[in-house]
């Protein structure tokens, strides 16, 4: 099988792997190849709009697994192969020669056994690292069930290490994936994160004390393929930033690509919408101090399809704004949707020069049309704009849907002479 | 006495030339309303008054502006230099002239136009900037990694560091069409050079198969289901398509 084959086979079963990140690591060394860039760069965009920044291919697709999910389960007739660790090497510095990528994301179908296939990529990127001095990023992924010794061998090498959570739910793993367990993955996570605390404490003594993963570790897992509500998802992420210390966590939204009685029928479409809100909640949790709980609760344990959860919390807190923006602390402005961390950095050090106004927002960058209606500036609101939840919901469910709710228009009345903004403009002007 | 408003300054397009005009501003009758390179001199009603460059008179402004303003103005101004934006230079004078007056809160001043607008340019530059970090593509043609590049703003001397420490052991070349400018590094010599009608060398068919591993990966990474071109040319617009192997039709 020649090259071309083998790159198609393992890389079209890679591609579900969500993670592309090529951030958190600065290395460079003189005498070697490359180097990393510590907010991570993307050298292309493929056409589903994601983001390629790594070569990321199988090591081989080979599996003894029986993963309801994968296409390259057990039981599943497709064309297996596997890369040789020298052409693997090749095939990675040759492109990163050419500036086609940032480095390699290697993952691997189960080959014997999990220790067995863990050696083989070790060996990969060995030959990487030592022979052709290889110094450009790489993601590994552990597979469940590696025993220690080796996972402590390949952080040593890797800049950043992964182990796929894959359900959201200890009982929903077990049924679609009978091999992999709870306790599998949890193992090798926690292992991670020792060695990683330990690693940074031993670089704050030791100056060259070597790297144990120093871009971190990340997990994935799938959503829509069980029946756990986005309240448990979100929990259950929070708990993993929480007590694992993990950089990232991805979420795939669930492609079906066999026909089992365990998952969703075949025809099912991924559920993007709902991966989308969960990504818009993980950046709430991880950059604007929000606690799952608040975004979600018993009564609401699905997102609201129309408002993202930043809007929606607001909606649901009217009673902490309007916040005036040119006192409110950098907490609460983080809480306003339309206000990210940049513009509320940006706030906090422009306001101690001048006092802002609507126009100065919009420079720096404040997204207005969700802001207007939870902030203030000199005590005053936007012009024409009415602070109450029933407006600002109207407007900002008839942003995202796109339908054209005016937020001025109430029900319309035959006889009532309403006063429009044109009106005003023409008494102003003296037109009238 | 009121200075003249009806005068254009025409300086050598260099930021030294620029520092020239900051300097006649202030010692002569002129306020321009505009400021343009020779190369861009169009034909208006304005009197059109040249300022010849003098390094002396440049040393003067730079040394006014660290001390008054800041010294990272200085380094935020020559960045602005490199905007492809029209009117950049003018707009720099006002922030030069108000920076003298605010001192070194003048970058926080937002809501200035002035301020907004070189603000503005300069993320347009460090945007693309980034962008063109993954965009750049080499192919190897005798052991040479030569890539060509049509950015809008000239970004070759930001981006060189990143490439020259990355590669540091290839032999490269970057060259960027719209600029008319080439970085070479060779070992251990660097430079960045105004090039006129330059034609590249060919590659030869394994450096093909190369592009066509790279492509075929390419079109295997993305998932059908989730197609969305709109993302896609958000994130890398169509203008920068024709240099890069992965959409090219044709290999």
């Amino acid at each position: 099988m020649d090259i071309f084959e083998k790159l198609e086979i393992l890389s079209e079963s890679a591609k579900y792997d969500a993670s592309c990140s090529s951030s958190g690591s600065n290395r460079s060394k003189n005498g070697s190849v490359g180097t990393t860039f510590k907010g991570g760069i993307c050298h292309s965009w493929s056409s589903d709009g994601r983001c390629i920044s790594l070569l990321k291919v199988l090591f081989t697709n080979y599996c003894e697994y029986d993963c309801a999910y994968c296409i390259n389960r057990k039981s599943n007739d497709v064309r297996r192969t596997a890369f040789t660790p020298k052409e693997l090497a090749d095939l990675t510095i040759n492109f990163y020669k050419r500036n086609y990528i940032e480095g390699l994301f290697l993952s691997s179908g189960v080959l014997k056994s999990p220790d067995y296939t863990m050696e083989l990529i070790i060996k990969s990127i060995e030959i990487l690292r030592y022979e052709y001095k290889f110094n450009g990023y790489i993601h590994a992924k552990v597979i469940p069930g590696t025993s220690p010794e080796l996972v402590e061998k390949i952080g040593l090498l890797v800049d950043r290490l992964s182990v796929n959570i894959e359900m959201p739910s200890a009982k929903s793993l077990e049924k679609v994936a009978p091999q992999k367990s709870k306790n599998k993955i949890l193992t090798p996570m926690r292992a991670i994160q020792q060695h990683n605390q330990q690693s940074k404490y031993n670089l704050a003594l030791y100056k060259h004390a070597p790297k144990f993963s120093p871009a971190g570790q990340s997990t994935q897992m799938i959503v829509g393929a069980s029946n756990e509500s986005d309240l448990h998802i979100l929990r259950l992420t929070q708990g993993l930033y929480d007590n694992y210390s993990l950089k990232r966590v991805y979420f795939s939204a669930y492609v079906p690509v066999n026909n089992d009685k365990l998952l969703p029928a075949i025809d099912t479409k991924p559920p993007l919408l709902r991966e989308h809100r969960l990504y818009q909640a993980d950046w709430l949790l991880r950059f604007y101090n929000f606690r799952a709980d608040e975004i979600l609760d018993e009564k609401n344990t699905m997102f609201n399809q129309f408002l993202d959860p930043k809007c929606n919390w607001a909606l649901n807190n009217m009673h902490l704004f309007p916040c005036e923006v040119n006192t409110a602390p950098y907490e609460m402005l983080l809480r306003v949707p339309g206000i990210g961390v940049t513009s509320a950095k940006r706030i906090i050090s422009a306001r101690k020069i001048a006092f802002l106004d609507f126009d100065a927002l919009q420079k720096i960058g404040v997204v207005l049309k969700r802001a207007q209606f939870f902030i203030t500036c000199k005590g005053k609101s936007a012009p024409y704009v009415k602070i109450d939840r029933e407006n600002a919901e109207r407007y900002l469910i008839g942003q995202s849907t796109g339908f054209n709710l005016d937020y001025q228009s109430e029900q319309l009345s035959l006889f009532e002479n309403r006063i429009t903004r044109e009106d005003v403009y023409k008494c102003v002007s003296g037109q009238m | 006495m009121r200075k003249r408003t009806d005068v254009i300054f025409v300086y050598d397009g260099t930021f030294d030339g620029f520092m020239n005009c900051v300097y006649t501003y202030y010692y002569s009758q002129f306020k321009p309303v505009d400021i343009t390179s020779e190369d861009n001199v169009q034909a208006s009603f304005y009197q059109q008054v040249t300022i010849t460059t003098d390094i002396e008179k440049s040393e003067q402004v730079k040394k006014a502006i660290k001390n008054k303003i800041s010294k990272y103005t200085i380094r935020f101004l020559q960045e602005c230099m490199l905007s492809y934006q029209k009117g950049k230079e003018i707009h720099m004078l006002w922030y030069v002239v108000k920076g003298f007056k605010v001192g070194y809160n003048i970058a926080k001043l937002v809501s200035d136009e002035d301020v907004d607008f070189l603000l503005k340019a300069n993320k347009h530059i460090h945007r693309e900037k980034h962008l063109y970090l993954g965009l750049v593509r080499f192919y190897k043609s005798n052991d040479v990694y030569i890539s060509q590049i049509k950015p809008k703003n000239q970004i070759l001397p930001l981006i060189a560091n990143h490439f020259v420490e990355r590669f540091f052991n290839q032999s490269f070349m970057i060259y960027d069409s719209t600029n008319n400018q080439v970085l070479l590094h060779d070992k251990n010599i660097t430079q960045i050079m105004s090039v006129e009608n330059i034609q590249l060398p060919e590659f030869n068919d394994d450096e093909l198969a190369m592009q066509k591993l790279w492509k075929l990966f390419y079109d295997t990474i993305s998932i059908k289901e989730r197609y969305n071109p709109k993302c896609r040319m958000s994130f890398m617009p169509k203008r920068t398509w024709d240099m890069l192997p992965e959409l090219n039709d044709n290999i």
